[in-house]
């Protein structure tokens, strides 16, 4: 049940920085995730989602396991 | 009171009461050290060989109300307190070895004492035991080496109990380090941080908290004027799955691009919470953030009611507020309290500016509304409620217009500017705060409000 798509929307700060609010969406089950960090100016944000993407799909795989064996 | 003296030059003679007679053993010195206010004096710098290399895992258990201090070896009865630093331990700096320090019902104190995990294979440093509760403990100056490079290996820090789950841990000017990026802070009960640093000399954890995976009740933590920018972008308080853990943040030094919460299986409030206050990677002090599994508020800057909220005078702020798809009416996100002093005694009916940027479509009444709170009670310090929520099974109803988009700066092309305005006046019957709070109930929405109670 990995995340097959994220979207993020971005808010620009005063200083030129940025706040990022991403949704990552999980399928078959359509659950979605929502997070946020704040990015500095330079930061690549889509690298820093697909990190997080990344290890949202690590979480559900334990999530996945730990209900299969029941702990 | 007693004083028992630890060093590896001792003489290991009863009642260790000098540091020629001293013990060779910091166990041997605890369990001599069996009456309230008796001390342990460690030699900082002359840690028994047995203590520095742990042949087993070792649960030092502390029998009474005691203290134990580093301090450097006068020869004399003088106590010169000196943190052991990263030269000396207890513990071991090459093999797995757990280390613990335990006491049921104790209320204890440490100074300046390094704590040391090493090996491969996974063993905990524990402050506190998970099976012996009721354990108060202090912290001062101390050195917590999780050098252990197991990804199951835990800094575990505070006590709980399998019946109950009272503990307590401060910990003051200590030094936390990590031996793998994987490793999690574990906090059980109530932990108190002051002055902490994580240290860059360790892992920098992906997941720096949690709470206990397996011991009953509740967890509460409070960090303030600590450094865990070494976390970098990791989660400060990862996935509670079995006690719910609300933590506190305060002056606190952060990673650049965090994440604050974890994506937890308690899609509710049952997992963990976390606020922040003046907390940043930056030299900016103006954050506040807030966040659990129903959504998020943070400081915002770039959208703004003009004659909003300034941060320093001169800049404004607003409120973020977004929901995940978790929220609902019934179960909505309940954002911080917005506080105003109010010593007047007329009738005021308070209300709260609030944007939604992208659509000029109202709020409802069942999607945003606001809680205010005012001493309006004579003689009494409880306070009047009031909110302008659509009533329960009642028709949702557009939330009132606001001072319009020309009162804002930031927004889209398209955006609504509305009010939350209690239903009613209030009569402040006794000085005090007058407050306000955003309630969300719609899913995977964001509203900016302005954090000025307006009457």
């Amino acid at each position: 049940m990995p995340i097959v798509s994220w979207t993020k929307e971005v808010s620009t700060q005063a200083d030129g920085s940025s706040h990022v609010v991403y949704s990552m969406v999980e399928s078959p089950d359509g659950r979605v995730f929502t997070n946020s960090f704040y990015a500095p100016v330079g930061l690549n944000i889509d690298a820093l989602i697909e990190q997080r993407v990344a290890e949202q799909n690590e979480w559900l795989a334990e999530a996945e396991f730990s209900e299969i064996v029941g702990v | 009171m007693a004083d028992y003296f630890v060093a590896s030059g001792g003489s290991n003679t009863a009642p260790y009461d000098t540091w020629a007679k001293a013990a060779t053993s910091l166990a041997t010195a605890l369990a001599a050290a069996t009456a309230d206010g008796d001390r342990v004096i460690l030699q900082y710098n002359g840690i028994p060989s047995g203590d520095a290399e742990l042949s087993v895992d070792t649960s030092y258990t502390i029998a009474a109300n005691v203290s134990i201090i580093a301090s450097t070896n006068s020869g004399t009865s003088t106590v010169t307190p000196t943190a052991m630093g990263t030269a000396n331990w207890i513990g071991n700096s090459t093999v797995n070895r757990g280390v613990t320090l335990s006491g049921a019902n104790r209320a204890a104190y440490v100074y300046g004492v390094t704590l040391r995990t090493a090996g491969s294979s996974a063993d905990d440093l524990s402050i506190g035991s998970s099976s012996n509760d009721g354990l108060h403990i202090e912290l001062d100056s101390c050195y917590l080496w999780n050098g252990n490079t197991a990804t199951s290996s835990r800094l575990n820090i505070g006590s709980s109990g399998s019946g109950s789950n009272n503990g307590y841990a401060k910990l003051k000017n200590c030094t936390l380090r990590l031996g793998s990026t994987s490793q999690v802070i574990i906090l059980r009960s109530n932990v108190d941080m002051v002055d902490c640093l994580l240290t860059s000399d360790g892992s920098a954890p992906s997941i720096l908290f949690r709470s206990d995976a397996a011991n009953p009740s509740g967890a509460y933590f409070n960090a303030i004027g600590c450094d865990f920018s070494h976390a970098g972008s990791g989660t400060l308080l990862g996935n509670c799955t079995a006690i719910a853990l609300k933590a506190e943040m305060i002056n606190c030094k952060l990673g650049t691009s965090f994440t604050a919460l974890g994506t937890q299986t308690n899609v509710n409030k049952a997992g963990g919470t976390i606020a922040l206050y003046n907390c940043s990677s930056t030299d900016q002090h103006y954050h506040f953030e807030y966040h659990d599994s129903f959504g998020s508020q943070v400081a915002e800057t770039g959208i703004y009611a003009n004659d909003g909220a300034l941060y320093d005078g001169t800049n404004h702020l607003t409120w973020k507020i977004f929901t995940t798809a978790n929220c609902t009416y019934y179960t909505p996100f309940v954002s911080q309290w917005i506080e105003k002093y109010h010593s007047g005694t007329s009738a005021i009916t308070p209300y709260i500016e609030i944007l939604r940027d992208g659509s000029t479509t109202p709020y409802q009444d069942d999607e945003v509304w606001a809680e205010f709170a005012a001493q309006a009670t004579t003689t009494s310090t409880r306070s009047t409620f009031k909110n302008d929520a659509m009533t329960l099974a009642g028709t949702a109803a557009d939330q009132t217009a606001g001072v319009g988009l020309s009162g804002w700066t930031g927004e889209g092309g398209t955006a609504w500017s509305g009010k939350l305005v209690a239903p009613s006046s209030f009569t402040p019957a006794e000085i005090g705060f007058l407050m306000a709070r955003i309630i969300v109930g719609q899913p995977s929405i964001t509203v900016y409000a302005d954090p000025t109670i307006r009457t």
